[in-house]
């Protein structure tokens, strides 16, 4: 199988049906909003994450997850 | 009749040994002209064995049930009809596995499927072709292929699939028998392979209404497992089939009888309506639905992105082998697609301006159920095609799921009755219902039952 061919036939589609879509009205439900999060919404953050989660990768590189590329074969 | 055979079962006239044996042997005879098995449970005669020997028995008692092969059995080949789980023997039980094997239900053996539930004919699998078995040489339509052809055909009483965009309505269609997708939520999809998780749902097949209504009673409600189910009381459907429901008011929307290319199908379909209209003295009236027009154009970008998502378990490093390499062509299209239009570059604008119009959808239904009870409507726009014609356009191919999809994005109950046939192919009714409106679906698919 092509897969560029696959691809770009999928893209195609999906570029045709999103043309259809966007000459609807949208409800007000639909508005992109600009900001991710309203304004009463609080995302914390949290602090230890990425050095918890750095100890338990199996490598790493500075502070990255390191690919083990090939590593299952 | 499935309520004369329980009663047998329930009473030791027929054993639990003598049922499945009987359908084993017609599988092997007759199932390599069908091709709806991908794997006969080998233990189902021990199993039925045990159960002749138990004193309580339960509501599915020595019932064959087949299981589509994207639903985890415990011991059994969960393929999803594909190369890529060709190795994959589930090492748990699907919520609604446990739930038919605590109603001393068997499970007789998995069933064909298109490829990750990806195709609408039944001819996407690695298994080979699925065949039509009341209709030799047309399909017998997807992606629940084998359950609807294994209950058409007689090789188990009643079957599970699994319907995100039609995959079972529209096979129980060409197949000419009841399949149910039931509301989203009604029923749990723990150890359900998805497809697109916002959509997918678990649902029945049988020959009667009877039949899907007890099966889907047991499959029903809220599991922990399954965060989307709701607590909503699970009705007694298979009881509540005969009660009296009066001044119910059918909703006919001209904008599907729009998308309809088989006039002679809407032609069937209104005689129908108006026979049982006539008959229970129910009203009709036109709703509008003004943007089930957009739903093929919602539904994919939908399931191009979560499918993409779903898939990147398939990576050959825990089990089965990667999915890239292995799979048949819609599901790479639909897994490269999804890749592409998740790109951060793209800053979500198809599957955002997908979900906006999902919900333009649902409000249409939404405002329909104010004026209506239930809506009827054709399941596909056109008779199946021919085996030896294959659809290779895949937006002709998605085409034909127009009837279907808006149920799935509106996420309510629907379910589809055979009505006749056109050039010896059956063809089916769908009825539409409110979420969670299961009863009075069966309620009227019941009474569609009784006209013929």
């Amino acid at each position: 199988m092509d897969q560029e061919k696959i691809q770009k036939q999928a893209k195609k589609i999906m570029d045709d049906f999103i043309k259809a879509l966007e000459k609807q009205e949208l409800s007000e439900f639909s508005i992109t909003r600009k900001k991710s999060l309203r304004d009463q919404e609080k995302y914390e953050v949290d602090k230890d994450f990425k050095d918890n989660w750095l100890k338990i990768v199996p490598k790493k590189k500075d502070r990255y997850l390191a690919a083990e590329k090939g590593h299952w074969k | 009749m499935i309520q004369e055979k329980l009663r047998l079962l329930q009473t030791g006239k027929l054993t639990a040994e003598q049922n499945i044996k009987s359908f084993i042997d017609k599988i092997k005879k007759e199932d390599k002209n069908i091709n709806s098995f991908i794997e006969v449970n080998k233990n189902a005669v021990q199993e039925a064995k045990e159960l002749d020997k138990k004193k309580k028995k339960g509501r599915l008692f020595g019932l064959a049930i087949a299981v589509k092969s994207n639903i985890c059995v415990k011991g059994l080949l969960t393929s999803c009809g594909s190369k890529t789980l060709s190795n994959f023997y589930s090492p748990y039980d699907a919520d609604v596995i446990k739930k038919i094997k605590q109603e001393d239900g068997i499970i007789i053996g998995m069933v064909n499927m298109d490829e990750f539930a990806c195709g609408s004919t039944g001819e996407n699998s690695f298994y080979g072709p699925t065949k039509n078995p009341v209709a030799l040489d047309r399909v017998p339509g997807g992606s629940s292929s084998g359950s609807a052809a294994s209950v058409a055909a007689d090789f188990c009483d009643l079957s599970l699939g699994s319907d995100t965009g039609g995959s079972i309505r529209t096979p129980a269609s060409h197949c000419g028998i009841i399949g149910i997708k039931p509301s989203y939520g009604r029923v749990s999809r723990y150890g359900l392979i998805d497809l697109s998780m916002s959509l997918d749902q678990i649902g029945v097949f049988s020959k009667e209404v009877y039949g899907s209504a007890l099966l889907l009673n047991i499959i029903a409600g809220r599991s922990e497992n399954d965060p989307i189910t709701f607590d909503n009381e699970v009705e007694d459907y298979h009881i509540e089939i005969d009660k009296v429901s009066s001044d119910l008011t059918i909703g006919i929307s001209k904008n599907f009888n729009d998308l309809c290319q088989d006039k002679r199908i809407l032609g069937l379909i209104n005689k129908k309506i108006d026979e049982f209209s006539k008959k229970y003295k129910y009203q009709k009236k036109e709703v509008d639905l003004e943007y089930v027009k957009l739903a093929v154009q919602t539904y994919y970008p939908l399931v191009y992105v979560e499918f993409f998502s779903s898939t990147r378990k398939f990576d050959g490093r825990k089990y089965g082998f990667k999915i890239e390499e292995n799979c048949g062509e819609e599901v790479l299209r639909r897994i490269l697609g999804g890749r592409e239009i998740s790109k951060a570059e793209h800053k979500g604008k198809y599957y955002r301006q997908a979900l906006a119009t999902k919900n333009l959808i649902k409000n249409d239904f939404d405002n329909a159920f104010k004026k209506v009870d239930f809506i009827i409507s054709p399941v596909v726009p056109r008779l199946p095609n021919k085996t030896t014609k294959k659809i290779t356009d895949p937006k002709e191919m998605y085409a034909y799921d127009a009837f279907t999809i808006p149920s799935n994005l509106a996420g309510n109950c629907a379910a589809v009755i055979n009505i006749g046939k056109i050039e010896n192919v059956p063809v089916g009714l769908q009825v539409i219902c409110p979420s969670f409106k299961e009863s009075l679906m069966f309620n009227i698919l019941h009474k569609f039952e009784m006209l013929k």
